[in-house]
């Protein structure tokens, strides 16, 4: 206890240096503002600051990272309330109700709710990760090259799992992010692989041109076919909320924050099966469930909580195991790599003042995003009122930007138009996206992993499999494939998968 | 042919060449003894096998027709030719012009009348853009042929 007390202290001295501070402020307005915009998501917003946090202390740029992750959520919600629109995929559930609020006249209570909730659904639990964070940290201490091998292996599988109705599709999209990744030079015998003499490939694809390719450009593909459609906006009153609504909503906040704190922590479970989950339970709980899906507020406060609780959960396995739950935290971690710091139970060891100084920035972020929010609202609304004919060019010349300023380099420029048509070819084939940046960030520490296993084993591949912690990993990653196939023959009619940025 | 089937066998040729370059590769470390090329034959072996999956498993649509392949793809594919022609331009005429002519031009596509307004939203932005990730955040766009000092 006195250990958390002295780090978190630690923590608050990092977090509220001035600079830090500006940067958690910038990070949040911006997030936000990612997250209003149509285009670009959580993913490709987080990657295209990348060039930007290049050169600061990787206890800034994590600050100013995570800032941006938390914006990003905010600024989705309130698309969805207002707008219909989810700004990505875990504010889905929020539009059941939120649009129905807004269309009540009640759009103000329900941002107002989603950032109340946010915010205790953030602090709470904020205060858990401390406590999980250090012990499965010093747990995984223990684990050799095996046994993290044998992690990412679970990372992944259980990642295609959730990410889609088609688990071949996720699987190969999955496999398509580790191919990425062995383009560039061999870590081990210098020897380049599939660069094709092209001497910008020498140190790979970089995270930024996939992400943003991928992601951002491929979407743009997507709505240049649609633009022009009609778009309704509502009025928007003050932002307020009585205190019957905030009594109503408390519980639905609480549960939310419990239920998506515990699904962020698993591997590849992320905020939007949370989103999804929290709002099926308060339906269930409801003593007239039929209030659903015709403005009941429960029904945003608890996705919204349920969706940041998860975003903190998310934290763990990526900063203990070095592990991320979702392509958001993986392009995080991406850019953690790109410092040289890497993420895993050493972290805490090594660069405690990163680690304790991103969970301080975390309550800050959180303070920063309530105050700036329900002010600013107004001004996101006119930012989301735009027309799309202005929008759509200026995200692709901001994409531009941030591809180039990577490597300044026109090959990398030529990477993100290619993977942006492959992006579009597989949003429209149901591959989702979000197993490949996994993939892609996780597979030059994969193969590193698995050869020095061998090498400790002596070319036995039996290692991986001997090895009591490795085998029970393993066996958890088999079992994360199988699972749909046991659950749809359980139940006879499989469900449609809700998730698409696992 | 659906469209699965055809992505399957895309997919496969593509794991049987990204195997077939790999056995190429050639490392000498002595406690290596896997080596550089094992991990991509395994990568690309499971992605051929996949591949082989999803031919077998995938079905014919129900309904086949539909909006032709222009009408459906047609706007996409001109974005994509612009963005070619955009990023080819940007280091030999600059990041200023081209991006000007690139939105001016995407204004006028995407819906806007009048081409005044085209054009001043686009300088505007352009200039807005520059200011602040050349000037404010040194991103060091290229200068092109209309070369600022700095």
């Amino acid at each position: 206890m006195n250990e958390i007390l002295a780090n978190l202290f630690l923590g608050f001295g990092v977090a509220l240096q001035p600079l830090n501070l500006l940067l958690a402020f910038v990070g949040a307005f911006v997030g936000t503002l990612i997250g209003v915009l149509p285009g670009i998501g959580p993913v490709s917003g987080v990657a295209l600051l990348i060039p930007l946090i290049i050169g600061l202390h990787p206890a800034s740029a994590l600050i100013m990272l995570t800032a941006v992750y938390y914006g990003t959520m905010y600024g989705g919600s309130t698309t969805s309330i207002l707008v219909n629109v989810p700004g990505e995929a875990s504010s889905v559930a929020t539009t059941f109700d939120g649009y129905q609020m807004a269309l009540q006249g009640r759009a103000g209570a329900a941002l107002a709710i989603s950032a109340i909730g946010s915010f205790i659904a953030g602090t709470i639990s904020i205060v858990a990760l401390m406590f999980f964070a250090l012990p499965l940290a010093r747990y995984a201490l223990a684990f050799g090259p095996a046994e993290n091998f044998a992690l990412m292996v679970l990372g992944l599988s259980s990642v295609s799992t959730l990410a889609g109705e088609h688990l071949v599709k996720a699987l190969l999209s999955t496999l398509f992010g580790l191919m990425l990744a062995t383009v560039g030079t061999d870590l081990v015998t210098g020897i380049t692989r599939y660069t094709f003499g092209v001497p910008q490939l020498l140190d790979g694809i970089d995270l930024v041109t996939v992400a943003v390719g991928l992601f951002a450009i491929s979407e743009v593909l997507l709505v240049v076919n649609a633009i022009g459609g009609p778009r309704r906006f509502l009025a928007l009153q003050r932002v307020w909320l009585s205190l019957r609504d905030f009594a109503e909503s408390f519980w639905a906040i609480i549960r939310g924050t419990v239920l998506g704190f515990y699904i962020g922590i698993l591997p590849a479970a992320g905020a939007t099966i949370a989103s999804f989950l929290s709002y099926g339970l308060e339906k269930r709980l409801a003593r007239d469930p039929s209030t659903f899906g015709k403005g009941d507020i429960r029904g945003v406060a608890a996705p919204e909580s349920a969706n940041n609780a998860a975003a903190v959960g998310n934290m763990i396995p990526m900063l203990t195991l070095g592990i991320p739950g979702s392509s958001t935290t993986a392009v995080m971690m991406g850019a953690l790599l790109i410092l040289n710091v890497l993420p895993g139970p050493l972290l805490f060891t090594k660069h405690p003042d990163v680690v304790w100084g991103l969970i301080a920035s975390m309550y800050v972020s959180n303070a920063v995003l309530l105050v700036l929010n329900l002010p600013l609202v107004g001004l996101f609304v006119q930012i989301l009122k735009t027309p799309e004919r202005y929008l759509y060019p200026l995200i692709v010349s901001v994409c531009v930007i941030g591809v180039y300023a990577v490597g300044r380099s026109e090959v990398d420029l030529t990477i993100m138009i290619l993977l942006g048509a492959l992006g579009y070819y597989m949003r429209q084939n149901d591959y989702p996206l979000g197993p490949a940046i996994l993939g892609l960030v996780l597979g030059d520490r994969m193969e590193q992993t698995m050869r020095q296993a061998l090498i400790i084993s002596n070319g036995d591949p039996t290692t991986f499999v001997t090895r009591p912690i490795s085998a029970v990993i393993l066996v958890l990653a088999a079992l994360s494939l199988a699972a749909p196939y046991i659950i749809s023959r359980v139940r006879r009619k499989p469900q449609r998968a809700l998730v698409e940025d696992v | 042919m659906t469209a699965d089937r055809l992505a399957a066998i895309v997919i496969f040729v593509v794991a049987v060449l990204y195997i077939r370059e790999s056995s190429s590769f050639r490392g000498v470390t002595v406690a290596d003894v896997v080596g550089p090329s094992a991990y991509p034959m395994l990568i690309g072996g499971l992605m051929a096998a996949l591949a082989v999956v999803q031919f077998i498993r995938s079905r014919p649509p129900a309904s086949a027709a539909g909006p032709s392949f222009w009408t459906r793809h047609g706007r996409a594919l001109l974005l994509i030719g612009a963005l070619i022609a955009y990023t080819r331009l940007l280091e030999p005429i600059g990041f200023l012009i081209s991006t000007f002519v690139y939105l001016s031009l995407s204004h006028v596509w995407l819906g806007e009348r009048s081409w005044l307004r085209a054009v001043g939203i686009a300088l505007g932005v352009t200039l807005g853009l520059w200011f602040l990730f050349d000037r404010t955040l040194d991103l060091r766009l290229p200068a092109g042929i209309f070369g600022f000092p700095r």
